[in-house]
This record gives structure tokens, sequence and C-alpha cells, in this order.
């Protein structure tokens, strides 16, 4: 009778094996914890009158299998869409193969998915060149990570907010040695490819082509639960930065580069549109 | 000696929350006696989920049903995972969290399953110790749910509803009587589903689940995507004359239809017991005359464990 310890690290290895129940009792993650063949398989799980002791693990493998390619279909409907369910899966397969969840909860499901494209990242397609195009696959697998972490985790609804008012109002009273409180919802991005775009046109049912590169900078911000995301230009993306950080604003206007107080002014206006959108609690 | 249901309210009819039906949840206030939510899709919720339940909860009895607490499993207890439930339970003030008996992963892994344990007094004694630990951290008695199961084990030395009453005694919890759960699992084991309803111990049952499965022909799977069969309805009748009333929820994973679709479902469960039978448009098969289902049969899973998916704003 092996122990339960035993028992489970067994059965778990052969269930979240890619390949079948076969493949699991004879994988070396099994073997190590049971030196089971697979036609001793009743030795350790009995058979019904229907179904032999094979066939009714194979239910839990393909259950696993399943059950978890769909929570990262569900979450990286896109990306699903923009490699075609074939790639897709063959993606999701290795990434549970190799990053199997740890978490009590399926929200952590895909957490490491981009992560996990960007480290098999192939480094060069078949006449030697590299290929561009899994960088837009991990930029998009990025952006939709994000979107769900801002859809699901801390916001800023039911607090005050700052308004473009307020905000002058913080300006004249304290001048521009004040820091603002950004929502806890706000986040900063950087890509390689207009993903926001793409994810935009395939949401709404279109089957967009793949983009040219270009640098993007992104904030996403969630308000009353819904996400939504603005293109910002490299010196607002170091303005926003150096705010999110806790800088004063005048740190954070030095730090996007504005001298004059044209710039300043321009800058500020942003800000005031920022405000609107929700970016800063009062 | 033990109050029935532990000493907890009979809350009538529920169905569970699923994000689907937010909406017409927050606009219509459906007459609901009473909401179910898995507790894990809460827990560390900021957004709309955490929001949505919160008004349920101001209107609304809650009840948490949990999927990880693996209190089957070899490895330790999560205790962050329990403090982070017994603060939600607080919060909603859930009328009472219940889990499952199974193990859900081993060496620091989830399967995001609920797998089986082997049924003898070895694994007896270990969730006896985990489930009295759990309730000292939760501070209130568990109440823990028959799986549907799959597989049995060479090391099985008992019955679950054997398994169910020692556990419950030992531990002093309470039961969540899965009633298609015990259908299922009759079929997969080949054992007398009836014989199961009437050896639980009545008065530690807190809440009844019922939902649909699906026919594999070979086996069943409880796939939550339907309505409830006959068979099981029957079981349900006996299961309620057994334990009086006991709050009853509807199950409803997948393939799920509209609100109002899975509302009358479970408010047939009050005409079971009311007149003695279900209504007339309910499918009246029996576990010969069940219907098979051939091509979705190898993909069929058991339900899905429902999933927060961001919408589409």
């Amino acid at each position: 009778m092996p122990d339960l310890d035993l028992l489970q690290r067994w059965f778990q290895a052969v269930i979240i094996h890619p390949d079948g129940v076969v493949a699991g009792v004879l994988g070396p993650d099994a073997q190590q914890h049971m030196d089971l063949s697979p036609d001793e398989l009743e030795r350790v799980v009995t058979r019904s009158r229907s179904l032999t002791a094979a066939d009714r693990v194979a239910i839990y493998g393909r259950a696993y299998h399943a059950r978890l390619t769909e929570c990262l279909e569900a979450e990286f409907r896109v990306l699903r869409q923009a490699l075609g369910d074939d790639l897709f899966r063959m993606f999701t397969r290795a990434y549970l193969s190799n990053c199997p969840s740890q978490s009590y909860t399926l929200a952590d499901l895909g957490k490491g998915f981009p992560g996990y494209l960007h480290d098999t990242r192939p480094a060069e397609g078949a006449e030697g060149k590299e290929e561009t195009w899994p960088d837009f696959i991990i930029d998009l697998a990025r952006f939709e990570r994000a979107f769900s972490e801002v859809y699901d985790g801390a916001g800023a609804e039911g607090a005050p907010m700052l308004s473009a008012e307020g905000l002058r109002t913080l300006l004249t009273d304290q001048g521009l040695e004040v820091p603002l409180a950004p929502a806890a919802s706000l986040r900063l991005l950087t890509f390689r490819y207009p993903v926001h775009d793409y994810f935009d046109a395939a949401r709404r049912g279109k089957e967009p082509e793949l983009p040219a590169p270009a640098e993007t900078f992104l904030a996403m911000n969630r308000r009353d639960y819904v996400v939504t995301t603005i293109e910002l230009s490299a010196t607002q993306h170091a303005l926003l930065s150096g705010l999110l950080e806790g800088e004063t604003l005048g740190q954070s206007l030095r730090r996007a580069g504005a001298s004059l107080p044209e710039e300043r002014e321009q800058l500020i206006a942003c800000i005031e549109k920022w405000s609107e959108h929700g970016f800063f609690c009062a | 000696m033990r109050p029935p249901r532990l000493g907890h309210s009979h809350l009538g009819f529920g169905v569970g929350l699923r994000t689907v039906h937010f909406n017409h949840i927050l606009k219509q206030h459906p007459d609901v006696d009473w909401f179910e939510v898995i507790s894990e899709n809460y827990l560390d919720s900021g957004g709309r989920a955490r929001y949505v339940l919160d008004q349920v909860a101001e209107r609304y009895p809650v009840v948490m049903h949990g999927v990880s607490m693996s209190i089957g499993s070899a490895d330790p207890l999560d205790f962050d995972y329990l403090r982070k439930l017994k603060r939600l339970a607080k919060d909603v003030r859930a009328r009472w969290v219940s889990d499952h008996l199974c193990w859900t992963g081993v060496a620091g892994i989830n399967t995001h399953d609920l797998l089986p344990i082997p049924l003898n007094e070895r694994t007896l004694k270990h969730v006896v110790e985990r489930v009295r630990t759990v309730q000292d951290v939760l501070e209130r008695p568990l109440v823990l749910e028959n799986p549907s199961t799959y597989v049995g084990f060479a090391d099985d030395t008992m019955m679950e509803w054997e398994f169910l009453a020692q556990m419950a005694e030992q531990a002093d919890c309470g039961l969540l009587l899965d009633v298609n759960n015990v259908y299922v699992s009759s079929v997969n084991h080949d054992f007398d589903p009836v014989a199961y309803i009437r050896s639980v111990p009545h008065e530690r049952v807190v809440q009844f689940h019922l939902a649909g499965h699906t026919n594999c022909q070979t086996h069943l799977i409880d796939t939550h995507d339907g309505q409830v069969i006959e068979a099981v309805w029957e079981l349900y009748r006996l299961a309620r004359q057994l334990t009086g009333d006991v709050s009853t929820l509807l199950e409803w994973d997948a393939k799920i239809p509209e609100f109002p679709v899975v509302h009358a479902e479970v408010l047939k469960a009050r005409d079971c017991f009311e007149t003695g039978r279900v209504g007339a448009d309910t499918r009246t098969l029996d576990t010969a005359g069940e219907a098979p289902v051939w091509n979705d049969a190898i993909e069929s899973i058991p339900h899905s464990l429902e999933f927060l998916v961001p919408m589409a704003e």
C-alpha cells in the first residue's frame, strides 16, 4: 500500500502528462514514485464493470488538459485568433507542461504565459533571418494578461477621483512640487507593436493583419469596471512614469524634458485630460 | 446531539452565482432564495466580480463553495488561503463555507480538479485532522461535499458513504450532499445510490447540490451542463424525506442558459418536495433510458471551474 504522498505524486504525474495515461505511467515523473507498467495499473487503481483502470485514469488526464486549455483560451482570446487553434494549443500545451499551476486560483494560470513565450522565443527563422512575428505574439500575450489583471485587480471605484478642476486647484494651492496619487488600476505598458489596435479590431469581430512594428506606449486603466487604454507619446510616457513612481509633478515634468513654460503647459493639459479618465485619486 | 443541519438555516432554493448572469441579477433582482459563489473567484478580486458579490450579499444570503482547499492532499494546508477564505466569509456574511472531499494537487501543483482519495482508515485519519485544523482557522464548521469520481483505489477499504459518516462524526463537520454526484459515482463505481443516500448521516447534511451530467455510455461525467435527470430527482426526493428541509442549490457551469431557465430548474426541487413530483416538462429518463452522448463523450470533462473572463466593454 503506497503512502498517500507517493500515491498522489504518482497519480498527478500520470494525469498531467501531455501524451496520455500510458506515456504518463511510463514517464520518468511517475516512475520515480512508482515502478509500475501500464499492465499493472490495477494494482493501484481498480477497474469498473465497464472501464479498465487505464480508461478511468484517462478521464482525469483528458479533463486536466481540456479544462486548463479552456481557461487559457478564454483569457488569451485574441492571441488564439492571431495564432490559430493548432499553434495556440501547441504553445499552451508546452506551457502547461513546463509551468503547471501552483495557485489556488485559475486567475493566476495565465500569469506566466507571456514570459514563457518570451523565454522560448525562436531566435531565427528558416532562412537564418531573425523572425519578428514572435515579438508581436509576445506583446499580444502581455497585453491580454495586463487587461485581465487590470480588469480584476485593485481599482479606485468608490474612491473620490481627482478631476481636471481639482488638479488646477491643487496646482494653484501647492504649485508643481506636489505628488499625485495614481489609481491602483493604472498601468503603463511598452510594446514593440501597436497591439492595442489589433486587440480592439479582433474584439470587434474583425481579422486584422499583423501590424508593422512600432514602439508603442500605453496607459491602461479601469474606471467603473471598464478597462480602457490610451496611447501615449514617449514624453507623456516619461511624465506618467515619474508620477507613478511617486515623483512630484515638477520632477516628472523635468523627467519628461519639459523645461519651457509652454512645454509644461502642454503636459499639464495632458494630465487634466487623464484626470477626466480617472487616472488619479483625489 | 447535533441539531439538524448543524443548526444552519434552511435557506430554500438557490443557484450558483455565475458571471454570465451578473447583469441580469443586478438589474432584475430575481426572486431567488440564496446564492452560492465559487470562493476562489472572489478571494483576490478587486474588480467587478467582487463588486457584484458585495451587491448580491446585500440582498441575498450567500454561501461560499470552494474548489482549492485540497483537504485530502498530502501537501501542507495553505494557511494564507484559509485566512483569505475566513476574511471573505466575514465580509459577505457567508452562511457557511464548503469545499470537497478531494485533493486538487500535490508537490505544490494545483491540477484544478477534484481528485479522489483512497477511502481507508489512514486517509480518514489524515482528512479528519486537517478538517479540524481548517475549522480552527475558520472558526466555524466546515461543510464537505461528496465529489463525482471516476476511479477507485486498490487501497479502498470502505464505501464513500461510510467514509463521509465517520469523517463528519470524528471531525464534527457538515456535509454537502451532491445528489447528482452520488448518482454519477454510483454508475462509475457500480454501487447502489439508494444505499448511499440512506446511509449518510442525515442530521449532518447542511446542503444539497443538484446538477446535470453527461452519459458516456460506459460511465457518467459530472458536466453541470444541463437539466437534472429524473433518476437524480428520485434520489433527491428520498434524500429530502430522510433529512427534512435542507437548502438546495442547482449548479449549471457549462452551456449556461439564461438566468430564468437556471432558476426554473432549481424551483423544480421545491415542486419535487411539495408535490412529490417534478414539473411536467422535465425529461423522465431512468438510467437505462438516459440519452448517451457519443461524439461529445470523449471531450466531455467534469464541470469546468468557472473562470472569470474580462468582459468585452
